[in-house]
């Protein structure tokens, strides 16, 4: 909010000094109408978490045991690179499915767009395990997946058990959190822009680039960082899709916890997960940062973020 | 000091749910409920017609059934000070590592130990039923030669296909390789972790870490697989679902399910008499009929349970069964944490 008043659409229409009250009556209204939210968010989030990260500098004993065991037990370090992969690969999939299929939903008309968003939420509104037992048979040795690869000359793919098979499964369930976002972005952006472009002498393709792609960003990225912390976290389609050859970081933190009661071991690791994923959230919003604050203010424009 | 405080906090919220089903537990004598945790599905229905039914019959006592029973719930439970489970059909591992830390002792005498088999029993628990770890092969498979040893099992280039197994070391296959690789049955344990990896190495890429029962039924249902290990219920549910499995019986080995009792109860004698009640002669006959498992108690005369013929030819109790093999409870109790770790680091990489 106070990066938002340097810039100068808010600067042109500054409000008038009698407004101030009530601006800060509306605040506190806001601040009571959130403080449900805060207090669950306290309650059933901060204070667990901070039970967890305590419990895995303290359980069984004080220290950074729990950590040292991490880095030098010969697995946890290779299974968490490789969900960092997965997670990364399901993302860049998913962009490259993703995007274009939200482009066309800004053009379809009512109607059609109705039925596209449907057809991404569909895997998202049937059961968990109905969807992962769906996959099983379809990609299973003999399955329908492999007939259709075979048939384009690539026999013999196995995909049960694999990370591939795991990574197909994951791109399709998390698509809805790739396409929303960038459809709700790609939707307030002026098409005009385009025209604009195109009348002052740019191709097509240079207008997509400097003017389409960049505007549409914000929801690339916000979509994109969704499905990454998402991806980090699945348990269930790597546990029936994939095999332990294959298993990611959730499998074995359910190992510590479930089987080796081990609660300090296993919140080290989620701990461990949770500062990667805040670096690579942090990392991903610097990568894009000049990008995002060109777009974020032609958004802005349209309306409320 | 504060982190017990957080954690209290933390599961205050959580437990509150538990909270209101226990309320009814402790009040009143008049309305007496014991909560019983086990695995859900087909397998909790049978506990509940031919074990839970009797007892309320018998003594008036109603039955809050929750699924699952995990030992990390039971762990949280103890330590919140709050346990909400009487009974828990869970591994007895857990009760044996952890026996007067997170489970109760069982002191009712009703609970004679010379009554079970030898090796079956332990201070925090005794057998409610028995049950084998089954070598099966699909006959569909293997139209000529079948396998017929537990060594065959680990012969990929005789017996191709994907060896369907539970994804849990305790399943029997590490018995089962180091017998295949000629140690003698009765010189299993102290089982040779290192050396039951290493024959396993030699099929790693044909093994099936199966993540739940449910996925060994299908696999072996859709011929994923040659050839299974698992347990005796599923061995049977798999058989009945259209998969044409053998068993093989040339080694196998045996083991007990175990109801017991989370540190707190707050019904502890009362659970105590539902354990020693579903572990007599009647109740383990109606539930060995319905799940097709053996009675634990020795003085239960097999040859008089109504078992269907796919029961039958998974039961390892039966006459013929070639080399049985308890699976010797102190050792697991004592390794567990070990082999798992092993295990975990082995399977991933």
């Amino acid at each position: 909010m106070p990066a938002s008043t340097a810039s100068p659409p808010t600067a042109a229409s500054a409000p008038p000094a009698g407004r101030r009250p009530a601006a800060r009556r509306r605040r506190a209204a806001a601040l009571l109408l959130l403080l449900p939210a805060l207090i669950a968010l306290i309650l059933f989030f901060v204070l667990p978490l901070l039970d967890i990260i305590i419990g895995s500098f303290t359980d069984p004993e004080p220290g950074l045991g729990n950590y040292l065991a991490l880095f030098s037990d010969g697995y946890t370090l290779r299974v968490l690179g490789r969900t960092l992969l997965v997670a990364l690969i399901v993302t860049l999939v998913g962009l490259l499915l993703g995007y274009p299929y939200a482009y066309m939903m800004t053009l379809a008309s009512p109607t059609t767009r109705a039925v596209m968003v449907t057809v991404v939420l569909v895997p998202f509104w049937t059961s968990m395990m109905a969807r992962n037992f769906a996959w099983m048979v379809l990609i299973q040795d003999g399955g329908v997946v492999q007939g259709i690869l075979s048939l384009v000359g690539l026999s013999g793919v196995t995909l049960l058990g694999t990370a591939t098979g795991v990574a197909l499964s994951m791109t399709q369930v998390l698509l809805p959190f790739m396409v929303l976002p960038m459809f709700s972005v790609m939707q307030q952006i002026d098409r005009r822009l385009l025209l604009a472009g195109q009348s002052l002498g740019a191709s097509r393709l240079s207008t997509f680039r400097k003017v389409y792609l960049p505007l549409s960003l914000p929801g690339v990225i916000s979509g994109g960082s969704l499905v990454f912390v998402l991806a980090l976290g699945f348990y269930v389609t790597p546990a029936l899709l994939g095999s332990p050859q294959s298993a990611l970081i959730a499998q074995i933190i359910s190992v510590r916890t479930r089987d080796l009661l081990d609660f300090g071991g296993a919140g080290a690791m989620g701990v461990l997960i949770l500062v990667v994923t805040l670096i690579a959230l942090g990392a991903s919003r610097r990568l894009a940062g000049t990008g995002t604050a060109v777009a974020a203010h032609a958004v802005a424009a349209g309306g409320d973020r | 000091m504060r982190h017990n405080h957080l954690l209290a906090l933390a599961a205050t919220g959580l437990l509150l749910a538990a909270t209101a089903a226990c309320g009814a537990n402790s009040s009143t004598e008049a309305t007496k409920t014991l909560t019983w945790a086990s695995t859900g599905g087909q397998f909790q229905e049978d506990e509940k017609k031919a074990l839970q039914a009797p007892f309320t019959a018998k003594s008036g006592t109603q039955f809050v059934n929750v699924s699952p029973a995990d030992a990390s719930q039971v762990k949280a439970m103890v330590a919140s000070g709050n346990t909400a489970w009487d009974l828990a059909n869970m591994s007895w591992i857990y009760a044996g590592a952890y026996c007067g830390e997170l489970y109760e002792k069982l002191d009712d005498p009703a609970l004679d130990r010379s009554k079970f088999p030898p090796g079956t029993t332990h201070d925090c628990f005794v057998p409610t039923y028995r049950y084998a770890n089954v070598f099966s092969y699909n006959a569909d498979m293997f139209k000529g030669e079948a396998p017929s040893k537990i060594a065959d099992f680990f012969d990929v280039k005789r017996f191709p296909g994907k060896r369907i197994v539970h994804d849990y070391p305790k399943s029997g296959l590490l018995e089962a390789a180091l017998v295949a690789d000629g140690v003698a049955p009765d010189k299993v344990y102290p089982l040779d972790l290192e050396r039951a990896l290493r024959k396993l190495d030699t099929i790693k890429s044909s093994l099936v870490f199966a993540p739940s029962y449910g996925a060994i039924q299908q696999m072996m249902v859709d011929k994923q697989g040659s050839m299974v290990l698992t347990v005796t219920a599923r061995s049977i549910v798999t058989a009945q679902s259209g998969a044409n499995l053998k068993a093989v019986w040339d080694f196998t080995t045996v083991d007990i399910g175990a109801l017991v009792i989370p540190k707190g109860s707050p019904n502890k004698a009362l659970a105590q008499q539902a354990l020693a009640f579903v572990t007599e002669p009647a109740q383990a006959k109606a539930y060995a009929e319905l799940t097709g498992t053996a009675p634990a108690r020795a003085d239960v005369d097999i040859s008089t349970i109504g078992y269907s013929d796919v029961q039958k030819a998974f039961n390892a109790f039966l006459p013929d069964r070639g080399t049985l093999l308890e699976q010797d409870k102190p050792w697991w109790i004592e390794n567990t944490d070990m082999v798992t770790k092993r295990w975990t680091s082995w399977k991933v990489s």
